[in-house]
């Protein structure tokens, strides 16, 4: 999750310009990406990612960030909070959201080894209520935005964590991995 | 300045509520090093209280740390500003107090010839400073621990405003240190 320093993770309607991305984050962030099965996004970001993700890597002009992103999207499982889409198996797409927390569970108790979560700020705030959410992967950018969509919402409990992995980029972008204890 | 990973600088129960951060030998190790390249400080006048209840003091106790003794003697030696409007300038503490006009007062602070100004806890001064854009750079210690709500670090910043990473340090706590100077 890319977030600015002042904790948002976009502006007021969402922009999302003040993010740094470079070949040297898209390469860490594969990387990681890579150890993941299953990606979970809330309706809007899924539909963003799949306006593009699916064709992304034969694209005459794909980077190779589009190409091994691309392939990755199109092999993973994808799990979609809403109530008003429904599950594709031919994209591999699974909606869920009648009763997260047994949803959820389910599927970290499945055989997956992982479920990532991407940008999805309002689905990231339901988990995190819930106590689902298991790991932080942030990428701290060196901005402060002053308001918009915090990342941190709505967190009831105090949450012990341990970090696990930092990494500075040269950007000035800093990247925290935390897991709950 | 000690803020958990969701940005809170003190929890729910206000006051002091900063049980919650990692300040072990490693750190102030850490953090007295810098500390020693400033000779003015800045606080609200509830944190100055704080500081001065103990500080003068501290070094003298018969059980002062390394840590303590070192802490003490810096801040006798330094320049305290401090924002109130109820309490009254010292010298022999070496005490300005400021408020009236904290742009101007700011500013003559840093363009005289004094080196680095640090500000010490105090959200709400912290606040006030970076509502009118006088905060140059951010020193962080951010802990591994999600407090939920509380005082947040960042409050009222209005304009967008990018910084540079200086620096970052890793403690074996899992506090990792970031401090930023504001790109003018």
């Amino acid at each position: 999750m890319h977030v600015s320093l002042d904790g948002f993770v976009g502006g007021p309607n969402g922009e999302m310009d003040w993010i740094n991305v470079d070949d040297d984050l898209f390469q860490f962030a594969n990387e990681r990406t890579k150890a993941s099965d299953a990606a979970l996004y809330g309706r809007k970001t899924f539909e963003m990612m799949d306006a593009y993700w699916p064709t992304a890597a034969d694209q005459p002009n794909a980077s190779n960030h589009d190409i091994e992103h691309g392939n990755w999207y199109n092999e993973v499982d994808k799990i979609v909070m809403s109530r008003t889409i429904k599950s594709d198996p031919s994209k591999k797409m699974k909606v869920i959201g009648k009763d997260l927390v047994k949803e959820i569970n389910e599927i970290k108790n499945g055989n997956g080894k992982e479920i990532v979560i991407f940008g999805s700020p309002g689905a990231g705030h339901s988990l995190a209520q819930l106590g689902l959410v298991d790991e932080y992967w942030l990428f701290v950018n060196p901005i402060l935005i002053g308001k918009g969509i915090p990342m941190f919402n709505g967190q009831k409990e105090l949450t012990k964590m341990k970090l696990v992995e930092t990494h500075v980029f040269k950007s000035g972008v800093v990247c925290l991995n935390h897991q709950k204890l | 300045m000690h803020v958990s990973l969701d940005g809170f600088v003190q929890g729910p129960k206000g006051n002091g509520d900063i049980e919650y951060f990692i300040v072990d030998k490693e750190i102030n190790d850490f953090a007295s090093k810098r500390i020693q390249s400033c000779d003015a400080a800045l606080y609200g006048r509830k944190t100055w209280q704080l500081m001065e209840s103990y500080w003068p003091v501290a070094g003298n106790q018969p059980n002062a740390s390394a840590h303590t003794k070192e802490h003490a003697k810096w801040y006798a030696g330094i320049d305290h500003y401090v924002l109130s409007r109820t309490i009254k300038s010292d010298p022999s503490k070496k005490l300005k107090v400021i408020g009236q006009d904290l742009v101007k007062e700011i500013n003559d602070i840093r363009n005289g010839k004094g080196n680095e100004i640090l500000i010490f806890g105090s959200p709400s001064t912290g606040h006030a400073l970076q509502q009118l854009g006088l905060v140059d750079g951010y020193w962080l210690f951010v802990n591994p621990i999600l407090i939920g709500s509380g005082t947040p670090l960042f409050d009222g910043q209005k304009a967008t405003t990018k910084l540079r990473l200086v620096e970052s340090h890793k403690f074996n706590s899992g506090v990792v240190s970031v401090s930023y100077d504001r790109i003018k």
